[in-house]
């Protein structure tokens, strides 16, 4: 998808620089004082301006210049790199200078500039926008200089607004708990099924397949034995995002980290054909109903590009924080929930015991790594002290709960983790 | 070369400018007002080359013209035709300097569209000649006539007139 516009002719309104002002100055000066002195050797240095003003005329400057701007592509991955091309024809133009404005967190290489049949110039430049969001690149402000210096005008081309989806955490294959309660999916089960992982022998009963007898144990015991496989079932994923705050350095902020642990987590499990959801708290409170399918995975790239609170969100204040209102149909029964927070306040031990209370057991993803920074031996130590022994306490609480904590920095692989701690998490706990 | 590098380069040339034309202009003997003009205008070339401010720049160009027209006027057999060009040149030189210094941008630019050299340089070269022509005329040991002299300034006011006039809208 490319973005941009067609060509446009663009009239240009030119305005005279200091430069002619001071030229005129210049030869003004300079022929008072051979005038007043009578010194006509002194009208040499007035011919200099003087030639230069005669030579570039108002009426020589150029009406129109035809300008153009292509984006492509307009929806990437942060860390993708966008090509824009500007198409400008001025005819009579002494040179153009073109300043390209940029998102934050985006940086931008010129490419070089191809000269093209009927004096039309190709600028190219690359970008690479480095933070998820929807950004607006551009406008191009084009500087139009003619008559000599003289005269500059100023020209505006609108770019394309690009939509940076966020970096998706690695994650090598989607693991999920033993009990699960969705049929039809690719998750070995610990029921018996018809799948194609190993899951025991059983004595033949009349009605079994012939193909599945397990001719080895039925020779070593005597008697006939069939193999049984493990049910493959579906899994349900709800991800619950805290967005409250957003703590680090841009780019790998908590709200960063979280977005992208989210994305990593919908992308394998959708891949494995799951069901995914998403519920957000920390601002208003958004949801999206698990689902399955390739557009599940855009809806919730979506969903999660909103959480970052915009300037209205964070002046209303008063806005739902918890998950008290979330729907039933948002959790399925025996769904499992990843709540994806960097743990600073109560708020998430207030979400994980709500969900406790509708049966859930959930899982945590803490994605703060960074602390604050303060000056050694001062009172403001003594505060960060206190601050992770709270955070400790909140850790503790959450263990006690029987909800396992997984701390995640944003570069290593979730999946050994995230068994592991689905697997941690007590059956009886467990809807 | 990076937009940083060509930005100090253009500053730079501004006080060289500057300088250039104030060393020209005021040599072999230059007089006192002669030499406070010209400090004045290497003062005021430093400080438009490090704030940017216009009216800085444009007080450098009216201190470092005032300086050759004080040279020339104190001491006419001091300043030398080729001097006077040189000077001039190194006037215009210092006026472009100052206009890309100042219109430069924070953030680096691109510029896209360059006429070739021919037409850019044209017009001062066209200039240099024009100024050398009445810098010569001017130095040519002839019998002073008024009705000579009044036509050269009434031509160079002429001169100023249509310059101006072709560049109102």
């Amino acid at each position: 998808m490319t973005g941009g516009g067609g060509a446009r002719v663009e009239p240009l309104g030119f305005t005279a620089t200091p430069l002619l002002r001071r030229l005129a100055m210049v030869a003004a000066l300079t022929v008072a004082g051979a005038v007043v002195t009578a010194h006509g050797e002194l009208l040499a240095l007035a011919a200099l301006p003087l030639v230069l003003l005669v030579a570039h005329p108002r009426s020589g400057l150029p009406d129109t210049a035809t300008v153009a701007a292509r984006l492509s592509p307009l929806r990437c991955v942060e860390g993708d790199e966008l090509v824009l091309e500007l198409d400008v024809q001025v005819g009579g133009a002494d040179r153009v200078e073109a300043d390209l404005v940029l998102p934050a967190h985006t940086e931008a290489t010129y490419d070089g500039q191809v000269a093209c049949d009927g004096g039309t110039t190709t600028v190219r430049w690359r970008l690479v926008p480095s933070r998820w969001g929807r950004h607006r690149v551009g406008p191009v402000r084009l500087r139009v200089v003619a008559g000599g210096g003289c005269y500059a005008a100023r020209v505006g081309v609108e770019v394309a607004d690009i939509v940076v989806y966020p970096g998706a955490a690695a994650l090598a294959r989607a693991v999920a708990p033993r009990e699960l309660a969705a049929p039809l999916g690719e998750h070995p089960s610990r029921a018996v099924g018809s799948g194609v992982e190993f899951a025991g022998v059983r004595p033949y009963t009349p009605g079994d397949r012939r193909r599945d007898v397990d001719w080895r144990t039925s020779a070593r015991h005597g008697e006939l034995f069939v193999r049984q496989y493990a049910a493959e079932r579906a899994f349900d994923l709800v991800l619950v995002l805290d967005t409250t705050t957003d703590a680090g350095e841009p780019g790998s902020s908590t709200l960063d980290l979280t977005v992208r642990a989210a994305t990593g987590l919908t992308q394998s499990y959708l891949r494995a054909h799951d069901r995914v959801g998403l519920a957000t708290f920390g601002g208003p409170l958004r949801w999206l109903a698990p689902a399955a399918g390739p557009r599940q995975l855009y809806r919730v790239c979506e969903a999660v590009m909103a959480v970052r609170p915009d300037e209205e969100e964070r002046a209303a204040g008063a806005v739902e924080y918890g998950l008290a209102n979330l729907p039933h149909r948002m959790l399925p029964p025996r769904a499992f929930v990843c709540v994806v927070t960097p743990l600073l306040d109560d708020r998430p031990l207030d979400a994980v015991r709500l969900l406790r209370e509708r049966g859930f057991a959930p899982l945590v993803v803490d994605v703060l790594t960074t602390e604050p920074v303060v000056p050694r031996r001062s009172a403001a130590e003594l505060a960060v002290r206190a601050w992770r022994l709270q955070r400790e306490a909140l850790t503790l609480e959450l263990g006690s709960l029987g909800v396992p904590v997984l701390p995640w920095d944003g570069e290593g692989d979730l999946t050994g983790a995230l068994l592991h701690a689905m697997r941690s998490v007590r059956p009886e706990v467990r809807a | 070369m990076s937009g940083r590098t060509i930005a100090v380069l253009w500053r730079v040339l501004v006080v060289l400018g500057a300088a250039g034309a104030v060393v020209v202009a005021v040599l072999p003997d230059p007089a006192r007002p002669v030499l406070v003009a010209a400090g004045a205008a290497l003062a005021a070339a430093v400080l438009a080359a490090a704030s940017r401010w216009r009216l800085a720049g444009t007080a450098t160009l009216g201190l470092v013209t005032l300086t050759v027209l004080l040279a020339a006027a104190l001491d006419a057999s001091a300043v030398r035709p080729v001097q006077v060009v040189a000077a001039g040149v190194l006037l215009l030189a210092t006026a472009g300097a100052l206009e890309r210094c100042e219109a430069g941008a924070d953030r680096p630019t691109v510029t896209v569209v360059r006429t070739g050299a021919t037409a850019r340089l044209g017009p001062p070269v066209l200039a240099v000649g024009a100024a050398s022509l009445v810098a010569v005329t001017a130095a040519q040991d002839v019998v002073p006539s008024v009705g000579l002299v009044l036509a050269g300034l009434v031509a160079a006011v002429a001169a100023l007139v249509v310059g101006i006039r072709v560049h109102r809208g």
